[in-house]
């Protein structure tokens, strides 16, 4: 088994690696520099698959196809080759005279018939029309029947997960797996994402992203939005309850946050802060000493 | 060495020659030039050795060493062999393979051209070994350059040089007429000219001078191949 060492990539400590596994394929989604870095780092005698192959002008698509064979020895049949990647139509015209898209399949078909046991594709899809697409997981089924090792990077998740619904991502913190399910479970909060209010006799829905601060002020609770103020509810401390994970902070006993709209912090005295919203009037809301240090935390990454 | 990858590129390659005009009308220089040559001078006199000297210069020049620079220039420009060459030893077959290549291609047009001249040439041990040497020259010379250059627009930067001191080298004569001049004495040390010696009949010096200028030659493919092997392994 093959290994190409994260550390190497992401210049970081780290203990994982990118396995090529015989029979096994893996899609990686990574940053352009890490790409660069993966195919140099990968080692003489994997293949590298990219979206295009550069070829001999003055040869026919079947002149092609039968150097790949015999240059590798490869057991798979040319004529065959050329039926099941649908090139039969032009085997005989030459490269010169060839789409983009037919030069893509021949640099599948090298793939496939290389007598190098791991292929290491990059952003193999780029360009690809939705038919090379298809040939391309005909290409990784092949490639899993005989038994070779293939790993996918590709610096766009789309095209990631168009290769394969399991994918991993490396990061500057490593290799991780993504998770799929949790995506969609998030998309599915943005439209609950809201907050009910009351303005006289209607009751409105207040998009939490819209919202400045939240402050309680002689047991009523009121939501600030540019000038505008509704009440709600519901105490301060279940407010604050509901709203934790969306990125808004209890900064005083009166105040809730939201943390997207600080602008800058203010230190008045030895005890005093304030916190300057991003909005016209550049609202200062108190900030309590004993939070001061833990709001900057949060703020910053 | 492994058989099947030299036949697979010779096969790729032979096609590739056969079908790129500017290689391809190379074969015919030589027997052109037999055909002028023919029709110089008096009928019933022998072709001189200088002649056939000029003609073999030429098909080595034009043919052996400028078609294999091209063709691997033509590999080097487009990045063709960058799947293929894994190590040495699949440089060694792409360099075989595209050798035999040319050597045939060579051997058939210098064979019609020597014919066309009807010439008397003496095939002796001296002479032929003279032909193989000379050829080696030539190869090791244009795989060298071929292994170095970018691509095939700055072959002509080596190519003509390399035709008008190696493989013309009798010409000389008609732009030099004083034997005793200084550019005469050194051109006799020249490959092409070694062939016209044994030719007429002094065979040990000519031939040790060409074994120098055949190992010249194969040095030099053999630098330009470590330099490009290091490079692929960067």
């Amino acid at each position: 088994m093959r290994e190409i060492r994260i550390a190497d990539v992401i210049d970081k400590e780290n203990d994982q690696s990118i396995k090529f596994r015989s029979g096994v394929s893996s899609v990686i989604q990574m940053p352009v520099e890490y790409i660069d870095r993966v195919a140099e780092l990968a080692f003489k005698d994997v293949h590298i698959l990219e979206n295009t192959v550069p070829v001999y002008e003055r040869l026919t698509v079947k002149d092609h196809v039968r150097f790949y064979k015999k240059w590798n020895k490869s057991g798979l049949g040319a004529a065959d080759m050329l039926r099941q990647y649908k090139l039969e139509a032009v085997s005989h015209t030459r490269l010169a005279l060839c789409t983009a898209e037919t030069i893509q399949r021949l640099a599948y078909i090298q793939a496939v018939m290389s007598d190098r046991q791991a292929v290491l594709a990059v952003n193999p899809l780029y360009n690809a029309g939705i038919e090379n697409i298809r040939l391309f997981h005909k290409m990784m089924e092949q490639m899993a029947q005989g038994g070779k090792a293939l790993v996918v990077i590709t610096s766009s998740t789309e095209e990631a997960f168009v290769i394969s619904s399991k994918i991993a991502r490396l990061s500057e913190q490593g290799l991780k797996e993504v998770e799929t399910e949790m995506p969609e479970e998030r998309n599915s909060q943005t439209s609950l994402k809201r907050i009910k209010a009351k303005a006289q006799d209607k009751t409105i829905f207040i998009d939490l992203e819209d919202i400045e601060y939240i402050e309680s002020n002689e047991g009523k609770v009121y939501i600030n939005i540019s000038r505008e103020k509704f009440i709600i509810e519901s105490t301060l401390a279940e407010t604050e309850k509901k709203l934790a994970d969306y990125g808004f902070y209890r900064c005083h006993r009166s105040y809730i946050v939201n943390l997207d709209k600080v602008k800058e912090i203010i230190t008045w005295s030895k005890n005093t802060y304030s916190i300057v919203m991003e909005n016209q009037e550049k609202t200062k809301i108190p900030l309590s000493r004993t939070k001061y240090s833990e709001i900057q935390e949060l703020l910053v990454m | 060495m492994n058989t099947g990858r030299i036949m697979a590129i010779f096969e790729k390659d032979l096609k590739e020659f056969t079908r790129n005009m500017m290689l391809f009308t190379t074969t015919l220089i030589p027997i052109l030039m037999a055909f002028m040559f023919r029709n110089i001078g008096p009928e019933s006199t022998e072709t001189p050795a200088v002649i056939i000297a000029v003609i073999i210069g030429t098909a080595y020049s034009t043919i052996l060493c400028s078609s294999i620079m091209t063709m691997m220039a033509e590999e080097n420009e487009k990045d063709t062999l960058r799947g293929l060459v894994q190590s040495p030893a699949s440089m060694l077959d792409i360099l075989t393979g595209k050798s035999l290549v040319v050597i045939m291609m060579t051997g058939i047009s210098l064979g019609l051209a020597l014919l066309v001249m009807d010439a008397e040439i003496s095939w002796g041990a001296g002479g032929i070994a003279a032909l193989v040497l000379l050829g080696l020259f030539f190869l090791a010379l244009g795989i060298a350059v071929g292994l170095e250059v970018k691509s095939v627009a700055t072959t002509s930067v080596y190519l003509l040089p390399i035709m008008l001191v190696f493989g013309f080298t009798p010409m000389i004569e008609t732009i030099v007429g004083d034997e005793s001049h200084i550019v005469r004495q050194v051109a006799e040390y020249l490959p092409v000219y070694q062939y016209v010696f044994i030719q007429e009949g002094t065979e040990a010096v000519p031939l040790l001078i060409l074994c120098v200028w055949a190992a010249l030659g194969l040095i030099y493919a053999a630098w330009a191949f470590k330099k490009r092997m290091n490079d692929e392994n960067k």
